[in-house]
């Protein structure tokens, strides 16, 4: 930020207001910084919320009920363990953006415990921690892709409209 | 839906408190207002301090209490800025009074967005500008889903997450001239202008 604004704000000739605005003005500033915090802030969230789904699940597994009410109570379980983890996280990571991807973990990774058990397959908690772990680097690394993509798509209409 | 919006009012800033990442791509779409500003759904006041200074703005929502919790935001604006109550479906603005409309996270939540689409058309200057920094639903399938799914508990507190926001707005007369995505194809900056009143189509 120019030394004129600095010392303009930091005397208070400058409303509050228009601090923000200037420091919004700034802040392709640390832009490269902000990158770096969402994308290892996105995978720890997605990794954390992809193990303790599966391992919602894996608890209830331990509970020897018959399949088909282990499955269900085990999703619902896991549903609710991740949307708490969401709206815990969203002031930080955004709520739809920890929302989507970690609903959809949450309703993939839990169910390849289950998957497993019709198997004949017992899960142990580290392997559960381990699947929760894998599906939540591929959602990441699935968005990650995805946004790119997308990205590249409005760059091509755009140079092809001339905007 | 007001009812709706008064009872969500005091939890509001923790619900959307996704400004920390969203705030700066906000600014910079904030700053193509341009004349006279009309600012749909302004809440809680959380987008405020993103506008540029020096405009003069209606800020309108529809609840009484989200604009009493919005007052203190406002008054720290430096420009012109008014609050008032105001339905985005049925605006009491003479036609082609504003210059720029604004919408942020709004129309999630309007019951019938095609008619306060229309309303913003009419309300606009000839070449006037609709800003909106909207969720829309991703056209990715497995992405969708998930937005459906949110929808079917979202909706009791009066937003949807998969809606089609950017075809209601050209369906409306808008012309979409830019999108910038904030989130993937699901949270977008849009960039559009109002086409002329023949090239509308009734939805």
């Amino acid at each position: 930020m120019p030394q004129v604004l600095t010392q303009a704000i930091s005397s208070g000739k400058v409303p509050e207001s228009f601090n923000d605005h200037i420091r919004n003005q700034f802040a392709p500033v640390t832009h490269r910084g902000r990158s770096i915090f969402f994308f290892v802030g996105d995978l720890m969230f997605l990794a954390s919320a992809g193990m303790a789904t599966t391992l919602t699940m894996h608890l209830v597994h331990q509970l020897r009920w018959p399949f088909v009410p282990t499955c269900f109570v085990g999703m619902v379980a896991a549903m609710l363990v991740q949307t708490l983890m969401a709206f815990a996280a969203a002031p930080l990571f955004g709520s739809i953006e920890s929302m989507v991807p970690s609903m959809i973990v949450a309703m993939m990774s839990p169910m390849t415990i289950c998957v497993l058990h019709l198997f004949g397959c017992e899960s142990t908690w580290p392997m559960a921690a381990a699947i929760g772990s894998v599906f939540a680097l591929g959602m990441f690394v699935f968005i990650q892709a995805y946004g790119l993509a997308y990205r590249k798509t409005l760059m091509t209409n755009r140079t092809l409209s001339g905007g | 839906m007001a009812t709706i919006w008064d009872l969500r009012a005091s939890l509001y800033d923790v619900c959307e408190a996704s400004d920390f990442r969203r705030g700066p791509q906000k600014t910079r779409l904030f700053r193509e207002m341009r004349g006279r500003v009309l600012f749909v759904g302004v809440g809680t006041g959380i987008d405020i301090k993103h506008f540029p200074p020096g405009h003069s703005i209606a800020a309108i929502d529809i609840s009484d209490k989200m604009l009493r919790k919005a007052e203190k935001r406002a008054a720290q604006y430096c420009g012109n800025l008014v609050l008032c109550r105001a339905d985005a479906q049925n605006l009491k603005f003479p036609s082609a009074s504003f210059d720029t409309v604004v919408t942020s996270c709004t129309m999630c939540s309007v019951p019938d967005p095609f008619r306060a689409f229309r309303e913003f058309h009419r309300i606009l200057r000839p070449g006037g500008r609709l800003l909106m920094f909207e969720h829309v639903r991703s056209r990715n399938p497995l992405l969708a889903i998930a937005l459906d799914l949110m929808t079917l508990w979202t909706r009791l507190s009066g937003t949807e997450m998969n809606r089609d926001t950017l075809a209601t707005a050209r369906a409306a007369g808008f012309e979409i001239i830019r999108i910038e995505t904030v989130y993937l194809d699901i949270i977008l900056a849009v960039h559009a202008l109002k086409l002329n009143p023949a090239s509308c189509t009734a939805e």
